[in-house]
């Protein structure tokens, strides 16, 4: 095996292996050990940069097996912003509650408007009223995910609105 | 065998050596934690990586830090230590990281630079971690092709780190001093000694630590890294999340009473890991491995 081989062997390894792939056992368990730890990491650092996303998430059992998914099928990247984002447009595929991929969109706008030259407006359909849902969380109180019922509300993030939120409720 | 003459040794030994700078790893704009370390520190380590961004598919520096490290480079030696080059990669090394080293070494004085022998990316695709070498020829002419090319661009000395391993090693013809040692001969690139990283290594897979001190010429170390860690499943990894241990000053210690090259001791903390302690707590940290190891 050269070089080349070895390597993308190794990249095959960590992203994608199984048991039948590797004949020792040593090197299998800690592939597998290695592969926990990117894993963690990578939580910590969503964790970090999309803090209510995360927590959702964590809450739902959720994080670490969407993580791993997200390293196996996908290139994440080395910075922990655009790693964040990756994760963000990734979350908003899965087949998970509308509510989790709101807070989401939100954390994303609000680290986009940390750049006071970022116009882009940021619309956000939520399925529950946004504001007593994000202060439950952030107080650390009971929530629900569940859909308020025929109630729908766009929530537009922008640098260009005073307080650079508005929300509107849709008839 | 190799013989020592024992009065050679004798020499060498009590030959007065230059003092070892003191040096912390500073990558998160935290200003008061900047303030508390400048006055025990002379030196600060920067990681490209980690004080990067990107933005729009392209990669920037945060700006913050390096307005902070421009206002201390009259006083403070910067040395920078990557993570990212992925210097043993086939195929090539990461261009966005040549990208950010060519922006810092136009906006900063840089002492010296240094990476991990590792690869962290095949193909373009991001391992998330760094991997070790196959200690092979052919990895030492792809180095040392590396290394040369490397000092010849930036004009400074160039450094090789130690990883700690969480896989088994794969295959070599070398050990890994001895592979370090014929890299130093054919690059002249120099080391930076990680102890904590030798003690994973020695917790995880059993490698004499003193063996290797015994074996890397140590005239080639130029820099020494510690750091403190965790244990998980009975694996020492190598998260620079706490404080330096005993043992980890007492090898230390070790090494710097030998003959060495090593002219800057660096206390590795992640940016991630700042926030477990109140900024004059790191300081007071530095303080004290300056007292044990007679720095001051």
């Amino acid at each position: 095996m050269n070089l080349r081989e070895e390597q993308q062997r190794m990249l095959g390894l960590l992203k994608n292996g199984s048991p039948g792939q590797v004949a020792d056992p040593l090197l299998m368990e800690k592939l597998e050990f290695q592969r926990t730890i990117i894993v963690w990491w990578r939580c910590f650092q969503f964790e970090h940069w999309l803090i209510l996303s995360s927590k959702l998430l964590k809450d739902q059992h959720l994080l670490e097996p969407l993580v791993m998914k997200l390293y196996q099928q996908h290139n994440i990247s080395s910075y922990p912003a655009e790693a964040g984002e990756q994760f963000v447009e990734y979350i908003l595929q899965q087949p998970i509650s509308p509510l989790i991929k709101s807070v989401a969109m939100l954390e994303l706008a609000l680290i986009k408007l940390k750049d006071p030259g970022h116009l882009t407006e940021h619309r956000i359909r939520w399925n529950t009223s946004p504001f007593p849902f994000l202060d439950a969380l952030l107080k650390g109180r009971e929530y629900s995910l569940e859909d308020e019922n025929n109630v729908a509300y766009e929530m537009v993030v922008s640098n260009q609105i005073s307080g650079k939120i508005m929300v509107n409720a849709l008839v | 065998m190799e013989t020592v003459d024992p009065l050679a040794q004798a020499f060498t030994e009590s030959v007065p050596k230059a003092p070892v700078s003191m040096c912390f790893s500073y990558d998160l704009y935290r200003p008061q934690l900047f303030e508390a370390i400048l006055p025990v520190v002379d030196a600060i380590e920067i990681c490209p990586d980690t004080i990067s961004y990107s933005k729009g598919g392209k990669i920037f520096l945060e700006e913050r830090i390096l307005e902070q490290l421009q206002s201390v480079n009259k006083d403070k030696k910067i040395f920078i230590h990557g993570v990212g080059l992925s210097i043993g990669s086939y195929d090539e090394m990461s261009s966005n990281y040549l990208y950010l080293l060519d922006e810092l070494f136009e906006k900063l004085k840089i002492t010296w630079q240094s990476e991990h022998l590792a690869y962290c990316q095949v193909d373009g695709q991001n391992l998330n971690t760094m991997l070790a070498v196959p200690r092979t020829e052919e990895m030492l002419d792809l180095l040392t092709t590396r290394v040369l090319d490397l000092k010849k661009r930036y004009d400074v000395p160039f450094l090789l780190e130690n990883i700690a391993n969480i896989l088994p090693a794969q295959r070599y013809e070398y050990s890994l001093p001895v592979f370090l040692n014929k890299l130093h001969q054919s690059s002249g690139c120099g080391f930076i000694l990680d102890i904590y990283n030798l003690e994973c290594d020695e917790h995880n897979y059993d490698i004499s630590l003193e063996d290797h001190i015994a074996t890397l010429d140590l005239q080639a170390v130029k820099e020494i890294h510690i750091a403190g860690g965790t244990t998980e499943q009975n694996m020492k990894l190598d998260i620079h999340s706490r404080k330096v241990s005993d043992r980890t000053l007492q090898l230390t210690e070790q090494v710097l009473t030998k003959n060495s090259g090593v002219e800057v001791l660096t206390f590795e903390l992640l940016p991630e890991a700042y926030s477990l302690y109140e900024p004059g707590e790191i300081s007071e940290h530095i303080d004290e491995i300056k007292r044990r190891l007679s720095l001051v």
